[in-house]
């Protein structure tokens, strides 16, 4: 089995530098969707289509229930942001079954409009990426993904579901990689 | 502190009375243990574990059993047995624990007196079955599921002690339909198999 730390210091003040920045420090809010803001999850917005956000394995634990017939998308906008790395790792529990769910990053660099927030200020969309989740049943899905630019600072993570099926998606969250230490 | 004494003299008095030769005779027994328990899963526990709460199939806790002697070699046995598992992810925590109450027959298989340097010590083999009702319950962001069955148990105890006071290793399979079930159609039970350690008491 491979174990998964954080890089080992050299020094203590590498130490201390690196414990202040945080080690995998999650992208994206409200990874588990239990955070609830006036009866919906804070952070995630259901787009398109029908979805239940309040359940996933267990009654007791929110999620994004998307299964059902049809499409069905929801998103989480997240801006500014700073990326530690160009390469990422996007971690989600997800239960599949007869569906396809496919994870969808838009990465933009700052706008040069007026508003209030980062979205109002109308940000340049850099690319496109994303990824198909292979396998069906419940997985613990961990996926590398790069960002195409280190200046990118929004992020639109998008969570896309077709057919009918089971579909529940859980505990997403985008983090720098740990580095794989095998002894 | 009176009681406390009392408890010690009574203790003593227990541990005097006892003797090798009288070790068929003891009538009354009174064990307790703390035991794991690996509870039979059937995706529950997986599905748990893959959303970040941690695999809930073994618990942790504890089984005491009283125990009189109705006929040469065979026991009548009543135990009450509690284990508990607590899954954390961030705020919230999975809590799962079962329960059985049971009824068995334990007979003496085997047992061996030992002369340990003037020190009357013994070793013993136990062989039990019976059955009870057992119970399985989980709580996770205040939604709770309960269920409850009848259910069977059989199991092996092996002790080695001295007087009226022995160390035991305990291993029992549990079987009962108790069982929670989440929304993936993932299920855990009741039943299982636990092991344990602990002390007893005969006398």
């Amino acid at each position: 089995m491979t174990r998964h730390r954080c890089p080992p210091p050299l020094l203590l003040p590498l130490l201390l530098a690196a414990s202040l920045a945080g080690c995998g420090t999650d992208l994206l809010g409200n990874e588990g969707f239990e955070i609830d803001c006036d009866g919906q999850p804070c952070d995630w917005k259901l787009v398109e289509g029908e979805a239940s956000l309040a359940a996933s394995w267990h009654d007791g634990d929110a999620g994004a229930d998307l299964s059902g017939a049809g499409r069905a998308v929801i998103e989480q906008r997240s801006a500014p942001l700073t990326i530690p790395g160009r390469e990422l790792v996007l971690r989600a529990a997800v239960a599949r079954e007869g569906t396809s769910i496919r994870f969808e990053l838009d990465w933009y660099v700052e706008g040069e409009g007026q508003g209030a927030t980062y979205w109002d200020r109308e940000p340049l969309l850099v690319d496109s990426r994303g990824f198909e989740v292979d396998g069906e049943g419940v997985l613990a899905v961990e996926e590398l993904v790069s960002t195409p630019s280190p200046e990118v600072s929004g992020l639109v993570l998008r969570v896309v579901k077709d057919g009918s099926g089971l579909a529940i998606v859980d505990e997403v969250s985008l983090a720098e990689p740990v580095v794989e230490v095998t002894p | 502190m009176i009681r406390l004494l009392a408890s010690a003299a009574c203790a003593a008095a227990i541990l005097s009375a006892a003797s090798p030769a009288a070790g068929d005779e003891e009538r009354f027994s009174l064990t307790l243990r703390g035991a794991a328990f690996d509870r039979d899963d059937t995706g529950y526990a997986d599905h748990a574990q893959v959303f970040g709460l941690g695999s809930p199939e073994v618990g942790g806790g504890g089984v005491v059993e009283a125990g009189v002697r109705v006929l040469p070699r065979l026991w009548l046995v009543g135990s009450w047995s509690a284990f508990a598992t607590l899954g954390k992810r961030r705020l919230d925590a999975l809590r799962v624990a079962n329960h059985a109450l049971l009824l068995q027959l334990a007979v003496t298989a085997a047992r061996v007196d030992i002369d340990l340097q003037g020190e009357p010590t013994w070793l013993r083999l136990d062989l039990m079955g019976g059955g009870g009702l057992y119970w399985i319950s989980d709580e996770l962001d205040g939604e709770e599921q309960n269920a409850s069955a009848p259910g069977a148990r059989v199991g092996a105890q092996v002790s080695y002690g001295w007087r009226a006071l022995g160390l035991s290793l305990s291993y029992g399979w549990h079987m009962s339909r108790a069982r929670l079930e989440d929304r993936l159609g993932g299920a855990l039970r009741a039943g299982g198999h636990e092991l344990g350690a602990g002390l007893s008491l005969r006398w």
